[in-house]
């Protein structure tokens, strides 16, 4: 009975989300009850799910699924300590996302085809997440291209158009490049199975060249969805999509899937000494520091706050490539965490990036004058996650800074402080000044676009998902070493995966 | 008194406010946070007091699983700049309440009030870097709006110059933590002393510590931001500002750098240099002031900059280090504890002047030349016995140069009190008697508190108190004399601030103004090449039908 | 398994079938509707039937009327055949759904018997075992293709069909000339036999050289290719699906099976197809990306999509089996969704009267299971996962990596490429307003449907490889046979 449920809940996980974006696709309009009933249910089944795993791993349960793909080929589903951070991740942040896009489209057109693709790229985030081996990586890396692409056109509009299509052009090609290096790479070794410290380091010598141009080219497939310069061009065009979608997109779906792609062709497919050996680590080091202070400059120069935004996240999500890239224990600690870190912190700020746009009509930063005293609460939030960007104690980005600079100097890259340095500075040029406008500025006489909320700031659906998520980033950073904490689970996934003998 | 009551009190000076500040976010609670915020200090007044009275709260440890795992305690050190602490946030707290009549603007400053004040306790308690530096965080960021959110015409230059070192600052001092933490392979306060005693690159680590911390010190260069600041904010908040922000940093130093255990000529020599440029340049720049509070600024600097002079002697002859910590920590208690008590009185008289607060704000201008009214008389004896110990030049130079700080010190509180001599203001409003009962308490406090701490630490000595006369004399003379002066010259007033203000502005500017070059270009080369081929993939149909 | 299955005799009944469909529909034209229904039904039963027999009794040989070969008429089925006839059963049962939603009355009743002679020809075709037989089924098919082209009416559709006609004219004469030749060398029409007897010679040279002329040109080979945009974008769209999923299959199918059984050993022309295949797979898809008609992108879609059969014949030349799955595999996924495709273009077409792309006018909301439609088949048509499509190209990409073709994997990266464009370019604008709005009319839910299941299905096929592959295997179809073995 248990091997069974361990051998099909993986599904189930998949399914949780599926099963209930299919169905949301045929239901009318206007049932709105059965619709925000079955994405809640959804939602929670999963999280129901993926806590029974959480507590089946940490007694030693094995949880795979296989099912033959092609001869030779199989599609993977296993959860590892490194799958379920991120299935955690996107299972949390999808329940708080889908109670924000519920409270954020109250009234607006489409909303059954939003929430199915919705739902459906969740799907492809959580098996992105649990595939075992990379052709099935590679299918869900795809699947979610596909479901976020209607996402972002979602509006409708000639500019939305625009945006899918640049966003489509960045990664259609990405795809390509990562599945070019993928079957070579079958090629040459036979096997694409996910394991820890790689399965490369044995081939031999005369390999190493072509898989050095496996390497770029996967880093290149990965690297757009994990926006490193000059492959981020999508990210800030994107912005056109409804709050939900950047936040699911910036803090959990697409970019994260890019990142983590990265965490595992390093980890579990070359191996994190081979990768070094064979010298790809660090230059991958190199881009990844250079799109963290690049993101950072480019984002002092946007007035509109969800482009701001979007620059932020192509410099932050690098911190975990560059992490990676350190390739040393400690900096892998820093590194993974900061996939669930920004992760929270990022969320936070779109939605309330979201709740401004909803609630006040504001979408530049010019106009966010004051705005604190109106809306307390969710420029709080966005003061939390704005100081944890900057990675100012407690607040989750700390912890991260804290051990990618320890990582570092563990093992010996001393340059790696000065990145974090000028990035934290550069944080801290653009995240203050709205902060000083916010809070300290006159409010003007009349917000660009109010909504009345009666006595409330905003309704209670776009207020509690950003306090939630705040709160969680303060959380992590401040209770780090609490068991089951993102920082705990990183270190036993350092542990487990990457430096067990 | 127990060992748990200490904790339940560590626990509480920092639990108390954070829950108002809870409290504060939600309308019903809202007006009852406010009533309650003025008092939030008092938990930590308790706690200060009941360490400094049993000689030493070291055994107790509060251990917290907060951030990598953290503890809590007082020790020798921390308990007089915890003690500080406390007075003045109580003190601050209980004076604003009468001080603003806003409701709106007092809401704003309890916020911050709270939040800075959390920040402050708890890196006062901190033993390992991680809270120091989030408690360091927490009070500097705050502090930004304590400033920031006084509604003066005046304060965004304040705040941006003040938030460009504070960034500067946290994150200098942010690496030279974690360089420090890496090397010792531990996050606790002591391992890291200990560790940066052998290690190799404790050079560049100190220089960093030096610089990150030196900042809230206001060392010459770093400065700029406090005379500014404590021009534009009101009274309790430059009483936070120079009476225990200022301190903060020091406290850092102290703490993180192991004073005592290391022996660095050259780096002592630099301090005590910067340490007399800095009272040098404050006294010139101060004497010219015309604004009151900004004149204080300078003299919380030339404190500093003595201060500074001490801890170079630290590094030189680390064997008297034992005996200078609690000089400077007794100098510490008194500076503080005067210079709020001249601020807090400022704000009286800024309302209505009367003859006999003037009279009262002798006292605390007695003592911040260290005329034998509080505890800084003996510290500053204590430290000039122990200044004969540096080598050759400094030997000499040392005493003629306390002197000089001292005396400047002198020239500059002669100019406060002759700024704000009673017919220069006119008479207005009646005073609330709580500013007043604040004031008097400081001024009380100041004096009991400086020479308790003293005396608990350091046995009465006549002949010591007798040798710290003469300095003391010096000084009354040489305020006579500024006072004198005044009445005959008229002196020039020259701009809020000083040239090094200027110079950052420009240096700022131009810093901008290349960064949107920078940016220009980069903007420029992305039009051409990367939106040119989007435009051409988007175009093909359009161009080819 | 009850025995008296295996006693049918399947094959015979996937000719006969139809074929009395056929004249019943051609009979009895009021329910012709109903005839082509039952019949494309009961020819699914009966390539199932035939599928349970050849899994027991591996490859299927018969010799219809007690003559056997050299001389008489056999009826021959292998893996290969079997996929072909799966195909073509599936598709047909969409397409017969599509037809009897689309058509009206009059028309319908010219439709249905002219359709189930071109499935006769097909399933003919697919179970012949000699290349005259080959010939004739050809020929009928063409012919009854040629019809329904005509079927449209109008003065584009009528100039297609012409058009086609000539083509597929010309393509069997070319063919039956090889014949000729092959028969006139050998003295024989019979595969089986002709495999072990042809050499290489000149006059085989010829032959070959005619015969893949004639089967290429009918497969719009680039630069075949000509005839194939007019032709399947001015028919009635059920007629468009059935040429592009199904038709040009057949020529290809004969090239396949000609290639594996008798040519394999002959060198060149692989090289040459794998080379026309690659041109036409980027010609193709530029052309499509170039399109501002929908049914015309979706036409030279077609183009590019032969193209990629075509290239598994230089890569299996290093005995990559895989790369003939990776054929087999794209034919059916393409098929699927070719028809989906040219399904959902026909219910945008009766939709809103126009097919230009730029005006699709949120489609997306107004016929939001057709746009899926669209999309689903898309995404098998760009090759991403997880899809039939997808499966076919990996195999394809792994042979080309194995046998270091880097020119054929750039094809292949950048085919894929420029098929992402021009479907996302047609799916952009079904999101967004066109600048005039028009009217819109209904579409029956079940030409919606239908075309969605068979997209899915194309999307199905990317899971069932390791179900479908031993069908394909049956009787080791796709194995080259080494000369004189």
């Amino acid at each position: 009975m248990n091997a069974v449920i361990n051998e099909w809940i993986l599904l189930l996980v998949l399914g949780s989300s599926l099963l209930p974006g299919l169905i949301i696709f045929g239901l009318a309009e206007e049932r709105r009850g059965l619709r925000t009933t079955l994405n809640l249910f959804g939602a929670l089944f999963k999280l129901f799910l993926v806590i029974w795993i959480l507590w089946g791993v940490f007694n030693q349960q094995h949880y795979e699924t296989r099912l033959e793909l092609l001869p030779g080929l199989e599609f993977v589903l296993r959860a590892g300590p490194l799958a379920l951070l991120f299935v955690s991740l996107s299972t949390i942040l999808w329940l708080v996302t889908t109670i924000y896009a519920i409270g954020y489209l109250e009234g607006s057109p489409h909303r059954s085809r939003f929430f199915g693709f919705f739902s459906l790229c969740v799907t492809a985030t959580v098996g992105v997440a649990l595939s075992g081996n990379l052709i099935t990586f590679l299918i869900f890396y795809e699947l979610l291209t596909l479901s976020t692409y209607p996402l972002i056109v979602h509006r409708g509009t000639e500019v939305a158009r625009k945006a899918g299509h640049i966003y489509l052009l960045y990664t259609i090609i990405g795809g390509a490049v990562l599945l070019l290096g993928t079957v070579w790479l079958y090629t040459i070794t036979g096997t694409l199975e996910f394991t820890p410290r790689g399965f490369l380091a044995d081939l031999d010598k005369t390999y190493h060249p072509a898989l050095v141009i496996i390497f770029f080219l996967m880093i290149a497939g990965l690297g757009v969805k994990a926006a490193l310069v000059p492959l981020h061009g999508w990210l800030p065009n994107a912005m056109v999509a409804p709050a939900p979608v950047s936040a699911l997109l910036h803090a959990v779906a697409v970019v994260k899937a890019g990142a983590f792609g990265i965490v595992r062709i390093v980890y579990e497919v070359f191996g994190v000494d081979f990768a070094a050996s064979l010298g790809v680590t660090r230059p991958l080091a190199w881009l990844a520091a250079f799109t963290i202070i690049y993101g950072s400059i480019r984002a002092l120069y946007q007035d509109d706050l969800k482009r701001r935004l979007a620059f932020s996240t192509v410099s932050q999500v690098s911190y975990i490539a560059l992490g990676v890239a350190i390739a040393g224990p400690i900096a892998t600690i820093g590194g993974v965490v900061h996939l669930v870190h920004q992760g929270l912190m990022k969320i936070t700020l779109f939605f309330c990036a979201g709740n401004l746009a909803e609630t006040l009509g504001i979408h530049k930063i010019s106009e966010m004058n004051g705005v604190g005293r109106r809306m307390p609460w969710t420029m709080t939030a966005f003061t939390i996650g704005a100081f944890g960007m900057i990675g100012a104690p407690p607040i989750a980005g700390f912890i991260s800074k804290w051990y990618l600079g320890w990582g570092a100097l563990e093992t010996g890259q001393t340059w790696v402080l000065l990145v974090l340095l000028g990035s934290s500075l550069l944080n801290a040029a653009y995240f203050l000044p709205i902060l000083h406008a916010a809070w300290f500025r006159q409010p003007p006489d009349k917000w660009p676009h109010e909504h009345d909320f009666g006595r409330k700031e905003t309704a209670w659906a776009l207020l509690l998902p950003p306090l939630i998520t705040a709160v969680s980033a303060l959380f992590v950073g401040l209770f780090a070493a609490l068991p089951f904490s993102p920082l705990e689970w990183a270190e036993l996934i350092a542990e487990r995966e990457f430096y067990q003998p | 008194m127990t060992g748990d009551t200490v904790s339940l009190l560590m626990i509480l000076s920092l639990g108390l406010p954070l829950l108002l500040v809870l409290l504060m976010g939600f309308r019903f609670s809202r007006s009852l946070a406010v009533i309650f915020a003025p008092w939030a200090a008092f938990p930590a007044l308790l706690l200060a007091v009941l360490v400094v009275i049993q000689g030493d709260g070291s055994q107790t440890i509060v251990t917290l699983n907060i951030m990598l795992g953290s503890s809590l305690s007082l020790d020798a050190t921390s308990k007089i700049f915890f003690l500080l602490s406390a007075v003045v946030w109580a003190l601050a707290g209980i004076y604003s309440r009468y001080y603003f009549d806003d409701k709106n603007s007092s809401q704003y400053f309890y916020l911050f009030y709270l939040l800075c004040m959390t920040g402050n306790l708890g890196l006062n308690l901190a033993q390992d870097v991680l809270v120091f530096l989030t408690g360091f965080s927490l009070m500097g960021f705050s502090a930004y709006g304590l400033i920031a959110g006084q509604g003066n015409k005046n304060i965004l230059r304040a705040g941006r110059t003040y938030i460009v070192l504070l960034v500067f600052g946290e994150l200098l001092l942010f690496e030279a933590i974690l360089m420090a933490a890496q090397i010792a392979n531990s996050t606790s306060i002591i391992d890291i002393r200990h560790a940066l005693i052998a290690s190799d690159s404790h050079n560049t680590i100190m220089l960093l510590l030096l610089l990150g911390l030196g900042i809230k010190v206001a060392v010459i260069g770093l400065h700029v931001w406090l005379p500014v600041s404590m021009s534009v904010v009101s009274p309790p908040v430059a009483a936070v500002i120079s009476a225990i922000i200022m301190q903060a940093g020091l406290f850092g130093i102290i703490q993180l750098i192991p004073l005592g255990e290391i022996t660095l000529p050259v780096t002592g020599q630099a301090l005590i240099a910067i340490g007399l440029i800095t009272g040098v340049y404050a006294v010139i720049s101060g004497l010219f002031q015309q604004r009151t509070r900004t004149l204080l600024g300078y003299t919380a600097m030339i404190h500093m900059g003595l201060i500074f002079c001490v801890l170079g002697l630290g590094f030189i002859v680390p064997d008297v280090w034992p005996v200078l910590l609690p000089a400077i920590g007794g100098y510490v208690l008194s500076y503080g504890l005067g210079i709020a008590a001249l601020l807090f009185g400022l704000g009286i008289i800024e309302k209505g002047n009367h003859r006999w607060i003037w009279l009262g704000m002798l006292l605390p201008a007695l003592a911040m030349t260290n005329a034998p009214v509080s505890g800084g008389f003996l510290s500053i004896a204590l430290i000039q016995q122990q200044i004969v110990m540096a080598p050759a030049p400094w030997n000499s130079y040392m005493p003629v140069a306390v002197m000089t700080v001292n005396l400047a010190s002198a020239f500059l509180m002669a100019r406060l009190l002759y700024l704000i001599r009673p017919m220069s203001y006119e008479k207005t409003i009646t005073i609330r008697p709580g500013l007043l009962w604040t004031w008097l308490v400081n001024l009380v406090g100041m004096v009991v508190l400086s020479w308790w701490v003293m005396f608990t630490e350091q046995p009465f000595s006549l002949q010591l108190a007798g040798e710290s006369l003469l300095p003391a004399v010096l000084s009354l003379i040489a305020a006579l004399l500024v006072i004198t002066m005044h009445k005959a010259i008229k002196l020039p007033d020259i701009p809020q601030g000083d040239f090094l203000l200027w110079l950052e502005c420009n240096s700022a500017k131009y810093l901008i103004q290349g960064l949107n070059k920078f940016s220009g270009i980069i903007a420029r080369w992305q039009q051409k090449v990367k939106y040119q081929g989007i435009q051409l993939y988007l175009s093909i149909a359009a161009k080819l039908r | 398994m009850p025995v008296f299955i295996l006693n049918i005799p399947w094959a015979a009944l996937l000719i006969i079938v139809p074929l009395i469909g056929m004249l019943l529909a051609f009979l009895f034209s009021s329910a012709a509707r109903w005839m082509g229904f039952i019949t494309v039904f009961l020819n699914l039963i009966a390539v199932l039937g035939l599928a349970q027999e050849l899994s027991s009794n591996g490859v299927f040989q018969h010799t219809v009327g007690g003559w056997s070969a050299p001389l008489g008429i056999e009826l021959y089925a292998d893996g290969l055949s079997l996929l072909l006839l799966f195909t073509t059963a599936l598709v047909s049962l969409g397409v017969a759904v599509y037809a009897a939603g689309y058509f009206s009355h009059s028309k319908a009743s010219s439709f249905w018997p002219i359709w189930l002679m071109l499935l006769t020809a097909l399933n003919a075709l697919f179970l012949s075992s000699d290349i005259f037989n080959l010939y004739v089924t050809l020929e009928l098919l063409g012919l009854s293709a040629v019809a329904l082209t005509a079927l449209a009416g109008g003065r584009a559709a009528l100039l297609g069909a012409m058009r086609y006609l000539l083509t597929t004219l010309g393509g069997s004469l070319l063919y039956l000339l090889g014949v000729a030749l092959l028969y006139h060398a050998y003295d024989t029409v019979d595969i089986q036999l002709l495999s072990q007897r042809v050499e290489i010679s000149p006059v085989t040279w010829t032959a070959l050289g005619l015969m893949f002329l004639g089967l290429s040109l009918k497969t719009a080979l680039f630069p075949f290719h000509f005839w194939l945009p007019p032709a399947h974008s001015s028919a009635a769209s059920p007629v468009s699906a059935l040429l592009s999923a199904l038709v040009i299959k057949a020529s290809f199918y004969m090239m396949l099976r000609l290639w594996l059984e008798l040519f394999s050993d002959f060198g060149v022309i692989d090289q040459v197809l794998g080379l026309l295949g690659a041109l036409a797979v980027l010609w193709g898809s530029w052309q499509a990306l170039r399109q501002t008609r929908l049914k015309l992108l979706v036409a030279y879609s077609t183009v590019a999509q032969v193209g990629y059969l075509f290239l598994a014949f230089p890569l299996a030349g290093g005995n990559q089996v895989f790369a003939w799955y990776a054929a087999g595999y794209l034919l059916i996924s393409h098929a699927l969704a070719k028809s989906a495709m040219f399904m959902a273009t026909g219910n945008l077409l009766q939709y809103g009267n126009h097919d230009r792309i730029a005006d699709l006018d949120r489609v997306v909301q107004r016929l939001p299971i057709t746009a899926g439609a669209f999309a689903v088949a898309g995404v098998s048509i760009m090759g991403l996962p997880p899809s039939g499509g997808f499966i076919g190209k990996w195999w394809l990409l792994e042979s080309a990596l194995v046998s270091g073709r880097w020119d054929l994997v750039t094809v292949l990266i950048l085919g894929g490429l420029l098929a992402a464009a021009y479907i996302f370019r047609v799916l952009g604008y079904t999101f967004t307003e066109a600048p005039v709005p028009h009217e819109a009319k209904r579409v029956p839910p079940a030409m919606q449907w239908i075309a969605l299941i068979l997209a899915s299905a194309s999307i199905l096929l990317g899971f069932l490889a390791p179900q479908i592959l031993p069908w394909l295997n049956i009787g080791d179809a796709l194995i080259v046979v080494e000369a004189g073995s």
